[in-house]
């Protein structure tokens, strides 16, 4: 990744834009792009230092010196340097310096100091050759590092990587990012979000009219302060949206040394996506199940589905297909597969505190999930298969489950929700289904909390303990307060605090 | 039940719907994109405080600190303004400001307060060494090991040191982890960047130490929040004479080679040939930064700045001044040398050269406390460094300084000269200065010396 000094941008109006490299200068950034691959390649068994001055040499342009220094940090990331540590250097150098201490203090006035025999008589105690002694004494400096190996690149390829590169950087300085992304299928959302969610950021999510959706990104503390602290973060995420069918980023950046607020604008389409070219973005094993299932011929259609199901409080998921038939609710599918035990236990909550539109969640039997864990609930169940996807079976559980009269127990599928959006009711199907689903976040946030209190969470001892070191700061701390008092105090805090440790980690 | 989650930097509150926040205190916002309310780390004494005090029963699995062992294995008799600072910080909920001047004893303070509260504590220093320093007042107070974060090192233990750089990188990790926070030279901490990590971290407990809380930028005003009032201010005159050794300073002049010299003429030609057609005024504010943006626009202005850097290497790493050293180190082979260097390279030059240990900022701080430990104790009669040991370093024992080469500035070669100077009984310090004849460094030198310490 490229830091932030090696952008090359102006301010135009209140928003940052890139440079573009155009023309001669690009032609002249292949040529430095080859001469310091091929530098590198030739380097690989030598220590950096000597990769470092090699690169020195050659001269960019100067008007084109940034970019020669981007390249070069490229490069440079996609070499493997690693320090030989055949003798720990630390040990090394203590035991010279002490000896040379040594000899040095008990010199007579007319003796000089022999180097030499004391690297030799260290390097004789050590059973080693003096040579590799000495190599060694500095062996864990940066430009001693050795160069292991270098993932090359061709220049063009490595110029567009380099394009991608100050973008990123740029981000390094965002505060907050509003990303517009549309995917053809759901794998592509749930990169993003799943990469969202590893890199700690959070986000607010919102359907747009005509497809796809809005994604405001930032992180915890944003919502009190404007931070440039999750830029790294921030810069990270890109990748995942960039791969998204077609996507736009807006980003608030604090630029220059004046941190001067500017909005940077990105867009573009994915490198394999074709909107539209849905089945072909559907998994094997999804797509052969959506054939079989078209096969039956019944009363339900089936389609990949568009749709992220949010609930902010629990996490979100995306499902990969849709059903649906007249006049009853949409139910969305999707196939967890075999891989985490853990993520059928995030559906199972998701539909526990309140998902609101019907959810069926394909489990494969090696996980050992039994269907009997979401029951009869109304909103999801649970489908273990074995070997394949059955579309018989999931013919019949939609028809148990959501065909007939049963539909009309969940208006919140259909209707709405409680938040007027505007422009009225013209909006299409999957606007809903987000608006169903966080008007139920709302209302079910309340009247299903009791799910989690059945877990059964103690109150007790710790409560009272917990708050020892606030309430000691809260009151004045008074001399009365002996040592012995304090000591006890102590420990009931700790048992306490252990007590209520054990019952989170059994809750979570 | 309500739980109150540490997530970094901020403490989610889980269990709560929105607009049922009646009992908690305005810091508390209700944050849309995780369904939950949400309060900066800083207010969670204010939140607990609040939560008990509304009678909310709550579990509480943001606070992963915990209660230290045993308090201070050795501690010194304090002084009576140090244990006054003390109760005054206390008063205060345990959170604010000493005010001393240096020399009186700061980390005592740190140390008592540490003791009192005993709970797992961070400290945050400016730079490395003053990591190092600390480290090593740590362990000697409490025993145990101390966990270090920063300049390569990422240990954290129940006591831990780190910088205000690591500060920022790593609190919205560590912020749930120590009950008491420790900000050292805390007028560093008001900033963007810096104040952040006191804003991540749930400490209910906060100690500033610092000598001169007053900004140019006014920012003072932010450590009442980030850290806690003003509690405490002291100050003491001192009399500077009582607290220095005799000292001298000797300038070494010694020469180029006659092939050196040719060298160095003709490479110092080719700079002074392009500021000269290219009409810049080195003298003036702006003339250096003038030469080296014209430097970088042309294949002439290239060789110029290639022909600087070699005429500079010349004089300032002479090979001359390595013999002059050598006699150096063979005539104060029974005393203590710091050896400095303009850069790191002429320093492990030196290292190499004479079998003597070095301290950079590539030196972990474990390497560097030992080093300097078994300097003072005279295992190592020299320690090679750049410009790391300037400033904030004691070395009481080192009596010989050699500046090999150096800036033309004089603060840091007042800084150099003050590394020796600490009192101890009989000690007579010396200043040694190599300097290259016939060449720019003879001008560095001289504009260095300008001051009283040197007449």
């Amino acid at each position: 990744m490229l830091t932030v000094d090696l952008v090359r941008a102006r301010r135009r109006k209140g928003e940052l834009v890139l440079v573009p490299l155009e023309g001669d200068d690009r032609q002249e950034a292949l040529y430095l792009a080859g001469a310091y691959s091929d530098l590198a390649r030739d380097a690989v068994g030598r220590p950096r230092a000597e990769l470092d001055e090699a690169m020195g040499q050659i001269e960019a342009p100067p008007h084109l010196q940034k970019v020669a220094d981007g390249l070069r940090k490229l490069i440079e990331d996609r070499c493997d340097f690693e320090p030989t540590l055949d003798l720990p250097p630390e040990e090394l150098r203590r035991e010279v310096f002490r000896r040379a201490a040594e000899v040095r203090r008990a010199l007579g006035p007319e003796q000089s100091f022999d180097r030499g025999a004391v690297l030799a008589e260290v390097a004789g105690a050590k059973g080693v050759d003096p040579g590799a002694l000495e190599r060694g004494l500095y062996a864990d400096l940066r430009g001693a590092h050795v160069l292991r190996a270098f993932e090359a690149l061709p220049p063009e390829a490595l110029l567009q990587l380099y394009d991608d590169a100050q973008a990123q950087a740029v981000l390094l300085r965002a505060v907050r990012v509003r990303a517009e992304v549309k995917c053809g299928a759901a794998w592509g959302y749930r990169q993003l979000f799943a990469k969202l969610k590893f890199l700690r950021l959070l986000h607010a999510i919102e359907p747009i009219e005509g497809g796809g959706y809005r994604v405001d990104v930032d992180g915890p503390f944003s919502l009190f302060e404007s931070v440039t602290k999750y830029g790294l973060q921030l810069a990270l995420s890109l990748p995942a949206v960039q791969a998204c069918a077609s996507w736009s980023v807006e980003a608030d950046v604090r630029w220059g040394k004046m941190r001067e607020p500017l909005v940077f604008k990105l867009a573009g389409r994915g490198p394999d996506r074709k909107l539209g070219d849905d089945a072909l973005a559907l998994p094997p094993e999804v797509e052969a199940f959506r054939q079989g299932f078209e096969a039956l011929k019944s009363a339900w259609r089936v389609s990949p589905s568009p749709a992220i199901l949010n609930l902010p409080s629990v996490g979100l998921c995306v499902p990969d297909l849709v059903f649906e038939r007249p006049k009853g609710p949409k139910v969305y599918f999707e196939v967890l597969g075999y891989w985490s035990r853990e993520a059928v236990w995030r559906r199972v909550d998701l539909v526990r505190e309140g998902l609101g539109v019907p959810l069926l969640v394909a489990v494969s039997e090696r996980l050992r999930v039994s269907e009997d864990v979401l029951g009869d609930d109304p909103s999801g169940a649970l489908y273990v298969y074995k070997g394949s996807l059955s579309p018989r079976v999931v013919l019949k559980r939609l028809e148990a489950r959501w065909g007939g009269a049963a539909g009309e127990t969940l208006p919140l599928a259909v209707a709405p929700g409680g938040a007027a959006a505007p422009g009225g009711g013209a909006k299409p199907a999957l606007v809903s289904v987000v608006e169903a689903a966080e008007a139920t976040a709302e209302a079910g946030g309340k009247a299903r909390r009791p799910a989690r209190a059945r877990k059964g969470r103690g109150k007790g001892e710790s409560a009272a303990s917990e708050v020892a070191d606030a309430a000691e700061g809260a009151s004045a701390p008074n001399d009365a307060e002996g040592a012995t008092k304090q000591t006890n105090a102590s420990i009931g805090a700790r048992k306490g605090r252990k007590g209520a440790g054990a019952l989170a980690g059994r809750g979570g | 039940m309500l739980s109150l989650v540490f997530e970094f930097g901020t403490i989610a509150l889980r269990g709560l719907a929105e607009g049922e926040a009646q009992q908690l205190p305005p810091s508390c916002q209700w944050d849309a994109r995780s369904g939950c309310y949400r309060a900066p780390a800083i207010a969670y004494a204010d939140l607990v405080r609040a939560l008990v005090r509304g009678g909310v029963a709550y579990e509480d699995k943001a606070r992963r600190y915990g209660e230290l062992a045993a308090g201070a294995r050795v501690m010194r008799e304090p002084r009576p303004y140090q244990t006054e600072a003390l109760k005054a910080w206390r008063e205060r909920r345990s959170r604010g400001v000493v005010v001393l001047p240096t020399g009186a004893g700061k980390t005592q303070v740190a140390i008592m307060a540490i003791d009192d509260r005993r709970r797992d504590t961070l400290v945050i220093a400016p730079t490395l060494d003053l990591v190092r320093q600390w480290y090593d007042q740590l362990k000697q107070a409490f025993g145990g090991p101390v966990g270090v974060v920063g300049g390569g090192d990422h240990e954290v233990r129940p006591l831990t040191v780190t910088t205000y750089d690591s500060a920022h990188m790593h609190m919205e990790h560590l912020g749930s982890r120590f009950g008491l926070v420790v900000f050292d030279e805390c007028h560093h901490l008001p900033g963007a960047s810096y104040a952040l990590a006191a804003r991540l971290s749930i400490a209910p407990f906060r100690l500033g130490l610092t000598a001169t809380p007053e900004r140019a930028d006014g920012r003072e005003k932010e450590l009442e929040e980030l850290i806690g009032p003003e509690a405490y201010r002291r100050n003491i005159v001192e009399l500077s004479g009582d607290y220095l050794s005799d000292y001298e300073t000797v300038r070494l002049v010694v020469e180029l080679s006659p092939d050196e010299r040719e060298e160095y003429e003709l490479e110092r030609g080719i700079y002074r040939g392009f500021v000269q057609a290219q009409g810049i005024f080195l003298g003036s504010p702006s003339g250096w930064k003038d030469f080296l943006m014209r430097a970088s626009r042309s294949n002439d202005g290239r060789r110029a700045l290639a022909a600087y850097r070699r005429q500079r290497e010349l004089a300032l790493a002479a090979p001359a001044k390595l013999e002059v050293l050598e006699q150096l180190l063979a005539r104060h082979r029974q005393d203590r040398c710091i050896l400095f260097t303009q850069d790191n390279a002429t320093a492990y030059l030196i290292s190499r050269r004479f079998l003597v240990p070095i301290i950079t900022h590539q030196t972990k701080v474990r390497e560097r406390s030992e080093i300097l430990a078994d300097f003072a104790s005279g295992v190592y009669q020299a320690v090679a460094t750049s410009k790391v040991l300037n400033e904030g370093v004691d070395v009481p024992d080192a009596n010989v300084a050699v500046v090999l080469s150096g800036s033309g500035s004089v603060r840091e070669h007042v800084q150099r000269l003050g590394r020796i100077l600490r009192k101890k009984d009989g000690k007579r310090a010396v200043l040694y200065e190599l300097v290259t004849g016939g060449t720019a460094e003879t001008y560095i030198s001289e504009r260095r010396r300008e001051h009283v310490a040197y007449r």
